[in-house]
């Protein structure tokens, strides 16, 4: 499946930067786990992006998959008050809360998941507790795709959107509005991945990490 | 009777079911007796309109298209038209209907054998399963999206027949079919 240029290049008002096509190891190595012949439940949390629709439940090109739609970040501003948003204080029940309207699956019941760069933006127990999770629902050897970026520490960024172009290429670009953005490092991505069988690392141009984490 | 001959020199054409106002009707009332306002999008193409103002609890199922502005409690069932949720509508409950339009809300799964279409600031939670999932990338949306193979209504094989008489939509007309493309997703 292709994008016309002129289609991809047409994002939603107000967004920043024209798109930029790279190649995705880690989507490569997603989309080949997801060839079964039979449909499979994805997840993706970066919101509905009609490309990343169509290349996912498209029955023209035989994938047909069942795709789960969500944008985590506008999930967790509706969810928490502005006031928690703010301070950064949650407790552990609302966290729970949220995890649970977010990430409603059974058990190992998800063949892939998409979160994109989403943790990054997302303060850093609430990260903790959807990993945890993702790791209950995501089914054995099922991989999970994340991206991290390892520059602009501390600093204030707009989240990309990421668009299938096909198996093995993304045309990415920021949206905003900027968030807050944690720092993480292949350090720190270990650990909040520990409980998964495989984490693997790809680094792409602009200091842009792709992770790809077997569960 | 000023038109009578007039009016039986045209050819017998029956009207569609779901037209609330038959052309021949409309053509009688002078312009100047129409509101002034532009008229709404059901009214053009025939179809009803749940006002802003309107509250519907219950199920609401029929043959015509439906433009919701108002809010709807309960299941909508029109397999053979178009339902539109404008963009103060609101649709609390299961939407089965050929073709779907959302401006506004809707809490509910969805399922339309031709179309989904979510527009930008429309808010859907809720599964879909369509032939073909359109959403706009500033729409929220959470959800199943599955898409699903079409096969054609018997009735609008029927209709489209030359040989065919012209009928009206009949009372227990088989509603458009859609079958999942590899059968049920694995269970969690």
């Amino acid at each position: 499946m292709n994008v016309s240029p002129s289609r991809a290049a047409a994002g939603p008002a107000g967004a920043a930067a024209a798109p930029d096509s790279r190649k995705s190891h880690g989507l490569q190595a997603l989309v080949a786990s997801l060839q079964e012949g039979r449909p499979l439940h994805v997840l993706d949390f970066g919101g509905p992006i009609q490309d990343n629709i169509d290349f996912i439940t498209d029955i023209v090109s035989g994938a047909g998959h069942r795709l789960y739609v969500d944008h985590l970040l506008r999930s967790y501003e509706y969810f928490f008050s502005a006031k928690e948003q703010e301070e950064g204080v949650f407790q552990a029940g609302r966290i729970e809360e949220f995890v649970a309207s977010v990430m409603d699956f059974p058990d190992q019941s998800a063949d892939a998941i998409l979160i994109w760069d989403r943790l990054q933006f997302l303060p850093p127990q609430i990260a903790e507790a959807l990993v945890a999770r993702l790791h209950r629902i995501l089914a054995p050897d099922a991989f999970l795709l994340a991206l991290f970026r390892t520059d602009s520490s501390g600093a204030d960024r707009a989240p990309y959107v990421c668009r299938i172009v096909d198996g093995q290429t993304l045309q990415m670009h920021e949206q905003p509005p900027a968030r807050r953005m944690q720092t993480f490092n292949p350090r720190t991505i270990q650990r909040l991945f520990q409980s998964y069988r495989e984490v693997k690392f790809f680094v792409s141009r602009e200091s842009l990490q792709e992770v790809l984490i077997r569960r | 009777m000023w038109n009578k001959t007039k009016k039986d020199d045209l050819p017998v054409r029956p009207e569609p079911a779901q037209t609330a106002v038959p052309s021949s009707a409309r053509e009688a009332i002078p312009t100047s007796a129409y509101p002034s306002r532009r008229p709404d999008e059901a009214v053009k193409r025939g179809g009803a309109l749940i006002g802003k103002s309107l509250i519907l609890t219950g199920k609401i199922s029929g043959r015509e298209d439906l433009v919701v502005d108002g809010r709807i409690e309960g299941d909508v069932d029109l397999p053979e038209n178009k339902l539109t949720v404008g963009a103060g509508g609101h649709v609390q409950g299961g939407i089965r209907a050929r073709e779907v339009v959302v401006y506004g809300t809707v809490h509910g799964n969805t399922e339309a054998v031709e179309k989904v279409e979510i527009k930008r600031n429309a808010r859907v939670l809720g599964d879909m399963r369509t032939a073909r999932p359109v959403i706009e990338e500033e729409a929220y949306f959470k959800g199943n999206i599955e898409t699903v193979r079409v096969e054609p209504p018997k009735t609008a094989v029927q209709r489209a027949a030359p040989e065919a008489p012209v009928q009206p939509a009949l009372p227990n007309s088989t509603p458009a079919q859609i079958e999942p493309r590899h059968g049920e997703p694995r269970k969690g």
